[in-house]
């Protein structure tokens, strides 16, 4: 099902249909079958590692990298890094980088010669074709799969995320069915369609993707280690400013093929 | 029962062993400790007289106790018991007209740290009195913890928590809508409206979805 891009750690996502979205909340409905075009996607979430090579390439003071109102976000704030990004709890080589707002997403993206994906390519790599309900499976989430606070509840307040590697935690049939790890919990992850109430602007069902304004809320999905079960599911969804920098949300990358995506939104 | 345990259990949150996270959290502090009569509440900006009140001149006021509920923008919510005085007798006191509003702003500062500073927040003046926005001394029928903004807390229902400052001590009228502490800090909204999103629900253990943005009041 799935073929990694050599030592990109890319997973080809192939071509196909998948169900879409959940009943059990208004913004995950209406559920609807989807058809994919093929695409890749990074096999674990960005790294502090990965985001270093942006920020020695002088990505934050490159203009080309950057939306003009995400240039100009970062200008106005002298953001030259990461939020985290001298915080050992958050900086670890191996841990995904966090404290990135969507513009900075972005800009990583483009220097990488790639993109956010959107929430449909996010879902369809988290749950692949068979209607699941975790990237797993349906088997409720334990600390094993995951790295998420049961109610909300984090056992400590001083938090700090996993690596990328540790979850699922020794449960082989733990990654998602396209062999993605980490997309459940740890961080959320930005995707490039801004919030909807409902996918109700679906009318195509075929790559969709809804972008009204950037400096509109976007969605991240995958839940973090501060949210609790239920954002682990495939279908949950959370929306942030793009100006959000806290250490709930991170990235991972896609690489589209020749077929672009329908905007319906 | 007698009288007091029956008023504690009316009073009382289920579930309130289990904390989230900013039930606990103190961005700014908390202080090491609160003397409260050294403590005041100091009323400045576009108003004719600056004023202070200590502790006891606010328990002379009007004393109410509303079975609300916050929202963390963490995406947790708890209805509890808050008791205090609304924030339109606070600035009756101080000679603010509830009706003259349009583009006044509440800049709220909090006691703070030394290592840390002050916790500060502006937010729509009219809109607060329109939602009749509390300060808060009381929770389910004690007085606040230090870590929930002892003294005092302002909380304004239809904002999200990082808009209310814990351990309150100025409170400034001004025209200006200032961005403040954790928007600076981590990229939220100045704004700060609660927004259409799923939410944990402490008091009862279970998810909710509002049905609009701004105060949770349907359940």
């Amino acid at each position: 099902m799935d073929q990694s891009i050599s030592g990109n750690n890319m997973l080809l996502i192939t071509a196909g249909k998948f169900i879409m979205g959940s009943e059990l909340y208004p913004n995950e409905s209406p559920v609807r079958k989807i058809t994919m075009s093929s695409f890749y996607i990074d096999q674990y979430p960005v790294t502090n590692a990965d985001y270093k090579r942006f920020i020695a390439n002088d990505g934050y003071n490159n203009p080309d990298l950057w939306s003009n109102n995400g240039w100009r976000f970062i200008r106005d704030k002298n953001i030259q890094h990461p939020l985290y990004w001298h915080d050992s709890n958050w900086n670890q080589d191996q841990q995904p980088v966090t404290g990135i707002s969507w513009w900075e997403a972005c800009a990583y993206a483009t220097f990488v010669g790639k993109s956010l994906p959107t929430e449909a390519q996010w879902e369809y790599a988290s749950r692949g074709d068979d209607g699941r309900t975790y990237p797993w499976g349906h088997i409720q989430p334990t600390q094993e799969y995951a790295c998420y606070s049961e109610g909300c509840e984090p056992d400590e307040l001083d938090r700090k995320s996993s690596l990328v590697t540790d979850h699922p935690k020794g449960i082989p049939k733990g990654i998602s069915p396209f062999n993605c790890f980490d997309m459940a919990g740890n961080l959320a992850e930005w995707c490039i369609d801004n919030n909807s109430d409902d996918y109700s602007w679906d009318t195509k069902r075929h790559n969709p993707l809804y972008l009204k304004d950037e400096n509109l809320h976007h969605i991240a999905r995958g839940g973090s280690g501060l949210h609790d079960e239920d954002y682990l599911r495939c279908s949950s969804r959370d929306f942030y400013p793009p100006t959000l920098r806290d250490n709930i949300v991170g990235m991972r990358c896609v690489l589209n093929l020749k077929e672009g995506n329908n905007d319906n939104g | 029962m007698d009288d007091q345990t029956v008023m504690d259990k009316a009073l009382s949150t289920p579930n309130i062993e289990k904390k989230p996270s900013s039930l606990r959290y103190y961005q700014d502090g908390p202080p090491d400790s609160i003397d409260i009569n050294d403590w005041q509440l100091v009323i400045s900006g576009q108003l004719a007289q600056k004023i202070q009140l200590c502790f006891s001149d606010i328990m002379r006021l009007n004393q109410i106790t509303q079975h609300r509920r916050m929202v963390c923008v963490c995406n947790w919510s708890i209805k509890r018991h808050w008791s205090g005085v609304l924030l339109q007798d606070i600035l009756q006191l101080a000679g603010i007209d509830a009706t003259r509003t349009d583009n006044l702003y509440l800049k709220q500062t909090s006691i703070g740290t030394r290592e840390k500073g002050c916790y500060q927040s502006t937010i729509p003046l009219g809109a607060a009195l329109e939602r009749r926005a509390l300060l808060a001394h009381s929770v389910d029928g004690s007085k606040l913890p230090i870590e929930q903004g002892y003294p005092m807390r302002l909380i304004d229902f239809g904002l999200y928590g990082y808009k209310s400052v814990k351990g309150l001590t100025q409170l400034e009228i001004t025209d200006q809508y200032e961005i403040g502490y954790w928007e600076k800090l981590a990229g939220y909204e100045l704004d700060g409206t609660i927004r259409k999103k799923k939410y944990w629900l402490v008091e009862t253990r279970k998810h909710y979805f509002p049905v609009q943005e701004g105060e949770i009041t349907e359940l």
